[in-house]
């Protein structure tokens, strides 16, 4: 919205590697990125480039091995697991490629779970304006089985709204998705960061999901290669063409 | 295909574990239980060919009521007639009972379990298989020699001064020696007082009688020879048998003590595998389900239906041979421990082989691999019907199936066992009920996912009222009604089973209190405690007291009455009246004379007589007598089925000993003062108990509680098996849902909470299995209480504590059994649970 604002998410020289010795594979070499409050941001590059380690580390579900990382304000270094636990159920939203539902529980159920773990009300405002963004209204008493793939998705942006969180994470949503369910899923999510000042981080490989985002940066060997503002599907795929045959 | 068996079972053998474990554990109860009382029949088998080693006849007492009667003593006529016969090397009466050791401290030697016995000692004779070990024998009433296991335990010296009991009132005497067997120093951990025949025959109460004779024949002489010359010259009601005819006949009165004993411990170690048989039901379904891509892709690649089913079934062969072979194992050094067991607890066993019979093996082998095979059948069949596109289709659990099916069968199962169980009620036919109840029983389990939602939503409420792990658990718990149930069913059977036998126990004691308050007039009654015979000359301590307006000696024998082996009681009808609430219904209690009887309402109805009818009454040496029946009482368990006074008592019986006396307190004598006259009067019996209705009752129950805890031991470890069942189903269930927990996860459900939420889950499932089990449980109890009311269980009980209390032991139990499923989902990498296909 203004761009006074602290940033949402800021990672500083973000170091990660996997394995031992001789195995080594340093997944992020040196990322340092900012992500203003209220922007959609999609995270692009080519399979291995770091994009899902990044994200995982910016969500807390990772760990990290050099570098800091800024969540509204909020240092994930040295937080212990249950200090991340608290940290994601309050103030990050999750959107995953697949099986993002609980099959026990109703899409209502499913939408207040985060407020429901940490023993709040859902605001009742806030959760009609959300369930009619999604288009469930009619769907609330129904379980995962009994749902499509794009409106189970759905209820997970729904989920991922719920608590105003400082973050949603995305990781490929549209991934199992058939385009018009994709697109109805992105359409969501850029209207939350438009009408709402929801800070979107998206991992994609589609640059026409990428399209949707206000701004797209590059990943490329555990490096941010670029930064691209107003980006458009062919803009975002000739980039991509160069980078992969950069790697 | 075998190599692909042989791959996934070793690939999935940690999921495999609890299911072989189950398994082994039953399995070693069986091989434990018949490893265990083969070697004790073996044991026993050579004690008794130790003991009568020497012996080359022996002369017994026949009964006129036949070969299942008790048999007579054995007349001093026998023994003098004996001894004259050509070809007799020694003959010695054997005479004892069961006895007491008043200790140098003054206190009487209390035992638990093995017995004090008096024996006839024939120190040095030919067939006397009992050795003095240190001393010497015993001559006269005022010397004993005690076994060597005894003396060592309590201390004894040689030389010191013991009190003795046998049958009469004390008696002081010196330890002369110390005795044993060669291979034993006691039988079984009894204490042995041995004393010379004459003085043992005094001390029992048999002056002039034998329980038997053993005879040693010269050199040259067979047993078989002289066994009949012997018994050319025996009198009427006696026999002679060779030495090892007798030994067989003990043995064989031994051995099917011990088939019982078998039996009951194989039947609890049946309850353990059937309970298994669940287990390894659930793990194979499970892990189908799971393995669905896999075998719809090995369907897609040409594999058969029949080779499907054919690898499921070789998986549960393999494991069911391989937990069998090492339950068998297991069992063979269960019974060496609890022979080992058995010797520290006092119950002293000569050293013998640990007998393994082939039988042993293949029956375990057989119920193993049998029921591994069995219970993996259904999932094998349902492995079969993956289709193959099933390799191509996003795998998510499987779906629920319909109940319908389920309904109609389980409703036919529990009608068609709700109709045998009627028809067994109306009948008295305890089988009925018994076999009725199992059908009910598999009806409940074939409909519990039917109703299984609607109770575990009202058994989870609270649960789910406490927050969101609770809820998540609770709808976990519902999830599968199928998996659900048949976890719970393991842990239903076994607490069905205690709850019966806890209801049963229940009644039984509430019946005892109301037959005490009801049939017992008596202030106190005096026994031993074993109910073994005693000396008359208890009554007449107790007469000289004159605190008591009625002492009433019950003296008891057997007899044959319309054909049937029965037991009479011989009293003074006159002092009947007030210490037992006898209604006589017609006649006259108090004019039975020398020639009549009373009996029940109950016998009289069943032998179709009335007051004046003549009824012909066997008894063991004066054979039949018409007796005039003289009274018809109303049914009381004191007072039994038959009632005769003590001169008819007398004239037909040797046997002067009582079994019990009870005592009227006089009017104008307080309780304790006439307990203190009690007291006064029997201090020279120490073997004598007296109790008022009150204590009386109490040991009657605490004997109920004994046989429970028992029962309740032999079930702990099916119960423990439902509990590994319950375990493996949630290990199962973690694995199947990594993704939805790492997805809790990563939606900010902290460690703990998840942990929560799969306690709640074991909880349900342990609480609805054990709820259902009681609720069964307490059905049957019922149902046997009815069918046993002619038995003496009169009254109906619930025994609403003890059932809280299992119903809380579940509630633990899934608590426990959620441990380590819960800390290996709290364990899970969030992103890996996550990114996991």
């Amino acid at each position: 919205m203004t761009t006074t604002s602290p940033p949402a998410v800021r990672a500083t020289d973000l170091h990660k590697s996997y394995g031992k010795g001789d195995t080594v594979v340093a997944a992020l070499r040196g990322v340092s990125i900012e992500v203003p409050t209220g922007q959609m941001t999609a995270v692009m590059g080519p399979s291995g480039s770091g994009k899902s380690t990044l994200m995982h580390c910016l969500a807390g579900l990772d760990t990290f091995d050099g570098g800091g990382i800024d969540i509204g304000g909020t240092s994930l270094r040295g937080l212990g697991d249950k200090q991340l636990t608290a940290l994601r159920r309050d103030r990050l939203g999750f959107i995953f490629q697949q099986y993002n539902l609980l099959p026990t529980l109703t899409a209502e159920e499913n939408i207040t779970l985060p407020l429901a773990i940490a023993g709040k009300k859902p605001d009742a405002a806030w959760m009609a304006q959300v369930i009619e963004a999604v288009g469930l209204s009619d769907r609330l008493q129904h379980r995962p089985a009994e749902l499509s793939g794009g409106q189970q998705q759905r209820v997970a942006c729904a989920r991922a709204l719920i608590s105003r969180p400082d973050v949603v994470f995305a990781d490929e949503p549209t991934g199992n998705l058939d385009s018009r369910s994709g697109a109805e899923v992105l359409r969501f999510l850029q209207h939350s960061s438009q009408e709402y000042g929801q800070t979107v981080v998206m991992v994609t490989h589609d640059p026409v999901a990428a399209s949707y985002a206000e701004r797209v940066v590059f990943l490329a060997d555990g490096l941010l290669v670029d930064d691209m503002t107003e980006p458009t599907a062919e803009k975002v795929l000739d980039r991509m063409k160069k980078l992969d045959g950069l790697v | 295909m075998l190599r692909a068996t042989l791959k996934s079972l070793l690939a999935r053998k940690l999921r495999l574990m609890l299911a072989s474990l189950a398994v082994l554990l039953g399995i070693s109860f069986m091989s434990g239980a018949l490893v265990l009382t083969d070697s004790l029949g073996r044991v026993f088998d050579n004690l008794f060919t130790s003991i009568s080693s020497g012996t080359d006849v022996q002369v017994q007492g026949t009964s006129a009521l036949g070969a299942d009667a008790q048999a007579q003593p054995v007349p001093q006529a026998a023994l003098d007639a004996v001894k004259k016969v050509d070809g007799v090397a020694e003959v010695v009466g054997d005479t004892g009972g069961e006895g007491g050791l008043v200790l140098p401290n003054g206190k009487l030697l209390k035992k638990t379990g093995p017995p004090v016995l008096g024996v006839s000692f024939n120190a040095g004779g030919l067939q006397e298989s009992l050795r003095v070990k240190q001393g010497k024998a015993p001559v006269g009433l005022d010397q004993v020699a005690i076994d060597l296991t005894t003396a060592r335990k309590q201390h004894l010296k040689i030389g010191e001064q013991v009190g003795i009991t046998g049958t009469g009132p004390k008696r002081p005497a010196t330890i002369t020696g110390f005795v044993g067997f060669d291979t034993t120093n006691s039988i079984a951990g009894a204490t042995l007082l041995a004393f010379d025949p004459p003085s043992a025959q005094q001390l029992f109460g048999h002056p002039g009688e034998y329980q038997s004779l053993s005879i040693a024949a010269k050199p040259g002489v067979t047993p078989q020879d002289l066994k009949q010359r012997i018994n050319a010259v025996l009198p009427q009601g006696t026999k002679a048998l060779t030495g090892q005819e007798a030994i067989d006949k003990d043995s064989k009165d031994l051995k099917q003590g011990l088939q019982f004993f078998t039996v009951f411990l194989v039947a609890f170690a049946f309850i353990s595998v059937f309970v298994g048989a669940f287990l390894i039901f659930n793990t194979f379904a499970m892990l189908v389900a799971q393995r669905t891509r896999e075998l719809a892709l090995l369907r897609a690649l040409g594999a058969s239906r029949r080779q499907i089913t054919r690898s499921v079934v070789l998986e549960a062969l393999l494991v069911g041979v391989l937990s069998s072979v090492a339950g068998f194992l297991a069992g063979i050094g269960v019974a060496i421990g609890l022979r080992g067991l058995l010797n520290v607890i006092g119950i002293e066993l000569p050293a013998g082989d640990t007998v393994i019979r082939t039988r042993t093996f293949v029956l375990c082998m057989l119920v193993g691999v049998g029921v591994t095979v069995l219970a993996a059948l259904l999932p094998a069949r349902r492995a079969a019907r993956v289709a193959p596109v099933q390799a191509m289709r996003e795998s998510g659990p499987a779906e629920e199936r319909s109940l319908r099916r389920r309904t109609v069968v389980g409703g036919v199962i529990g009608l068609l066992g709700a109709a045998l169980l009627a028809t067994g009620l109306a009948g008295g036919s305890v089988s009925s009920v018994g076999i009725g109840a199992g059908i009910v029983f598999i009806g409940v389990v074939v409909l519990a996912p039917v109703f299984a939602g609607a109770v575990v939503r009202v058994l989870g409420a609270p649960f789910a009222a406490l927050g969101v792990p609770g809820a998540l658990g609770q709808a976990n718990a519902m999830r599968s009604p199928r998996r659900t149930t048949s976890t719970a069913a393991a842990l239903m059977i076994g607490l069905a089973l205690v709850a019966a036998i806890s209801t049963l126990g229940a009644s039984a004691k509430k019946s005892v209190t109301a037959a005490v308050s009801t049939s017992l007039g008596a202030d106190f009654i005096v026994h031993t405690e074993q109910f073994s015979p005693f000396s008359p000359s208890v009554t007449q301590a107790l007469l000289t007291q004159k605190a008591f307006s009625d002492v009433a000696a019950f003296r008891a024998g057997e007899v044959k009455i319309g054909g049937q082996l029965t037991g009479v009681q011989g009293v003074n009808p006159a002092a009947l009246q007030d210490v037992l609430q006898l209604d006589v219904l017609s006649g006259d209690l108090a004019s039975l004379g020398t020639n009549s009887i009373a009996l029940s309402k109950k016998q009289a109805k069943a032998l179709k007589t009335k007051v004046g009818d003549s009824l012909k009454v066997t008894w063991p040496t004066t054979g039949e007598q018409p007796l005039t029946v003289g009274a018809v009482y109303d049914d009381n368990p004191f007072a039994g089925d038959y009632l005769v006074s003590d001169a008819t008592y007398d004239a037909n019986v040797r046997d002067k000993q009582l079994i019990v006396v009870a005592l009227k307190t006089a009017s104008g004598v307080s309780l304790d003062a006439s307990r203190a006259a009690v007291e006064t009067a029997l201090q020279d019996y120490p073997n004598l108990k007296v109790q008022d209705q009150a204590e009386f009752v109490k040991s009657q129950a605490s004997q109920i509680d004994f046989l429970l805890s028992i029962i309740y031991a032999l079930l702990a470890l099916s119960i423990l098996i439902a509990i590994l069942g319950i375990i493996n189903t949630l290990a199962l269930s973690v694995v199947e849902r990594t993704r939805e927990l790492g997805l809790l996860r990563a939606v900010g459900l902290q460690r703990r909470q998840l942990k929560r939420m799969i306690r709640v889950e074991s909880v349900i499932i342990a609480v609805f299995g054990a709820f259902v089990g009681v609720v069964v449980g307490i059905g049957f109890g019922y149902a046997l209480v009815s069918v046993l009311h002619d038995s003496g269980v009169t009254d109906f009980a619930v025994p609403y504590l003890r059932i809280l209390v299992m119903l809380g032991i579940a509630a633990l139990g899934g608590v426990l059994a959620a441990a380590l499923p819960a800390r290996r989902a709290a364990k899970m990498d969030v992103l890996a649970a996550v990114s996991s296909t």
